[in-house]
């Protein structure tokens, strides 16, 4: 009884089989059209990443792998990564990877703290903060160019802010030995201070009011306020500060520029390894050597990175 | 959970509680009055709740005793002191806040013993005290959880342990319950009331919900732009609103009013004579709480426009003659109008079931029944 319905059947399963083999082919062809529009929109990009991103990137390392001599003709033999090795247990290198590490150590937490603590006290609920938290950013808009001469300035033996202090060095704070990097750090502590102040204003209005004004009826002065509830509270923000603060202080280059100015062969104590990398390339010519550090300052700055991520992440406390 | 409070109560050695009163407190944000003179006394053990719309000052109200706003004028006392300038810590009050702002960073434990530290509490005395708290809200289970992995109902009641572990003259509650689902709110408005019964200590809640205002305040103060409305157990104002503001916002739904007068002693709604009343003759506005008025063969002309089945009872919205729409509450099994359905509208014989308010300031007038 139920024979004569299955020819009709088959034909219908035959037809929705095509039609769905239709509407699959159909998405296919659609995905492709998509996938090769977003290739096409994609390309721009690709092309000034690859010619002046990834280009030199991978150039790097074959300059790295040969001695290339100053001039354009000099000899360019190959050693592989002989000459990495021997320069990064050179004292030259291991002596500007000191002075960068001490330049870090300084630069971020301070800038960090200086921006956290400028940040708690413009979100006040008072009269004229909106003047200060412009005032406090405009270190992060300010041309290092700008606060280097005005640090420089501010340090000079003979008529600045130390002269009115009555401290007097020569041949002044930035190009004393002792002092030379800490000035520095200090000085890009100050610029970082505006991008972290930025970031971290920008934490604090976000805080939850409610959990604040619930720890100051709990009995918490504004010390243990700030210390037990806002610090984690701003976690993820400071480590975020933290990681982008490390990654950029770790290339700093323009302030010692500026105020160390051509470094001559006995002060070397503020050749953080991007400056280290800059005389290599433009008082010594030494390609290969340069960029030998280039490369372990690129290993150094991701494994910074990774460890931030490992460790100190674990101590961020996200809302959610 | 009731019991287990009971426990805790007599644990902790007895709760102090304080009487808190505004005496013409006025609080300003520019050029906008949030409180205006307000005058009122929480007696010592009472449960109050501020009832009213958004933005009409009850929250600003319970934050200026919680100390979280200063006052811009008047004066407020917790007990005996005047604490216009004493700091939140020092008032020995305790919080519990709309979005419960726990710590995220901290468990649950910790969570509950923070104003125990901040207050020096050593360590045993903590744990004693926390122990207790969790035991009685039932979050032992919970104690090392972070705020972030626990329900809606679960924060409330780290909130409340929070709130009961340190003792304090004064709890203040910002809309608590807002935040759950209908069948926990219920549940929950139950657990708060029967706390503060059993340990009797002094509550000022403020919530927009007439509900929760009825089912849980001793006294409610009903605000609005400000100004305190009126003051009183749930059942007088509710049966005798000082003016039409407060009759229509407390009820659900709330009174319906219609222009109406007074004439030779008798209500008129139109031509329908409503009963005897001693007000003078003039315009009046009219009012009748839904249940007060019942689906009949005679009375006030009407046209039934919407039918609401609510369950338990059905709301039937009528139009008058005049546009003025009035409710009524229903039997589930009663006859139900369809819509456009011409009807009649009786008032119930109950006494209170009419309502007069002057037509200009909208003030009550008394009504003979």
């Amino acid at each position: 009884m139920t024979t004569p319905a299955a020819p009709t059947r088959v034909v219908a399963d035959a037809a929705t089989t095509t039609a769905a083999q239709r509407r699959r082919m159909s998405r296919r062809v659609s995905r492709t059209k998509e996938a090769g529009l977003a290739y096409l929109m994609l390309l721009p990009a690709l092309a000034v990443f690859g010619v002046f991103t990834f280009f030199p990137f991978i150039e790097n390392f074959d300059l790295a792998a040969h001695t290339k001599g100053p001039y354009p003709s000099s000899p360019n033999p190959y050693v592989g990564t002989s000459q990495f090795f021997d320069v990064i247990r050179s004292s030259a290198f291991l002596d500007s990877l000191r002075s960068t590490a001490i330049f870090v150590a300084i630069a971020v937490p301070l800038g960090l703290f200086l921006g956290l603590a400028l940040a708690v006290f413009a979100n006040q609920k008072l009269r004229g903060t909106a003047f200060f938290q412009i005032v406090f950013s405009s270190t992060a808009i300010t041309s290092v160019a700008v606060a280097a001469v005005v640090f420089e300035t501010i340090l000079d033996p003979r008529s600045g802010l130390m002269q009115w202090l009555g401290v007097h060095t020569a041949p002044g704070i930035q190009l004393s030995p002792g002092w030379a990097l800490y000035a520095i750090a200090g000085i890009s502590a100050w610029q970082f201070m505006g991008f972290s102040f930025i970031i971290m204003i920008a934490g604090l209005q976000s805080l939850p009011e409610e959990v604040i004004e619930a720890a100051r009826m709990d009995g918490a002065g504004s010390w243990r306020v700030f210390w037990r509830v806002i610090v984690p509270l701003m976690s993820p923000t400071i480590f975020f500060g933290g990681v982008v603060g490390t990654i950029v202080a770790l290339q700093s280059f323009g302030a010692i520029d500026i105020i160390i100015g051509n470094t001559n062969t006995t002060f070397t104590h503020t050749n953080v390894l991007i400056n280290y990398i800059y005389d290599l390339i433009v008082y010594n010519r030494q390609f290969g050597v340069a960029a030998c550090v280039a490369i372990a300052l690129f290993l150094i700055t991701l494994l910074v990175t990774v460890a931030q991520f490992r460790v100190l992440e674990k101590r961020v406390h996200y809302a959610n | 959970m009731a019991s287990s409070v009971v426990r805790l109560g007599s644990a902790l050695g007895g709760l102090g509680v304080a009487q808190v009163r505004f005496d013409n407190v006025t609080k300003t944000f520019g050029d906008v009055r949030a409180i205006d003179e307000l005058s009122l006394t929480i007696e010592d053990g009472e449960f109050l709740v501020l009832l009213g719309p958004s933005g009409c000052g009850k929250t600003t109200a319970l934050r200026t005793v919680a100390g979280l706003e200063e006052i811009t004028e008047g004066t407020l006392y917790i007990g005996d002191d005047i604490v216009n300038d004493v700091a939140p810590r020092d008032r020995d009050i305790a919080m519990v806040f709309q979005s419960y702002a726990l710590y995220p960073h901290l468990t649950v434990r910790r969570n509950i013993e923070f104003p125990l530290r901040q207050r020096g509490f050593d360590k045993a005395e903590r744990a004693r005290r926390v122990d207790e708290a969790a035991a009685t809200l039932q979050l032992t289970e919970l104690l090392g959880r972070k705020p972030g992995q626990l329900s809606g109902g679960q924060r409330q009641r780290v909130a409340l342990a929070r709130a009961i572990v340190r003792e304090p003259r004064v709890y203040l509650m910002d809309e608590p319950l807002s935040n759950l689902d209908a069948l926990l709110r219920l549940q929950t408005r139950a657990d708060i009331v029967a706390m503060q019964r059993r340990l009797g200590t002094t509550v000022l809640y403020v919530t927009h919900d007439q509900v929760e205002a009825m089912t849980m305040g001793d006294r409610i103060a009903v605000l609005n732009a400000g100004r305190l409305q009126q003051i009183g157990p749930p059942v007088e104002l509710y049966e005798r609103p000082v003016n039409t503001y407060v009759a229509t916002f407390l009820g659900n739904p709330g009174m319906c009013l219609a222009k109406g007068s007074v004439v030779g002693g008798t209500a008129m709604l139109g031509d329908a004579q409503l009963g005897s009343v001693a007000v003078p003759d003039g315009p009046v506005t009219i009012g009748a709480r839904p249940e007060a008025l019942v689906l009949s063969t005679a009375g006030i002309p009407a046209k039934a426009l919407f039918v609401e089945v609510l369950g338990a009872d059905v709301l039937v919205l009528c139009e008058l003659s005049s546009g003025e729409r009035f409710i009524a509450r229903q039997p589930f099994d009663a006859p139900r109008p369809k819509p456009d359905e011409p009807v009649h509208l009786a008032l119930s014989d109950r006494p209170g079931a009419l309502h007069l308010f002057d037509v200009e300031t909208g003030d009550r007038l008394e009504a003979a029944r």
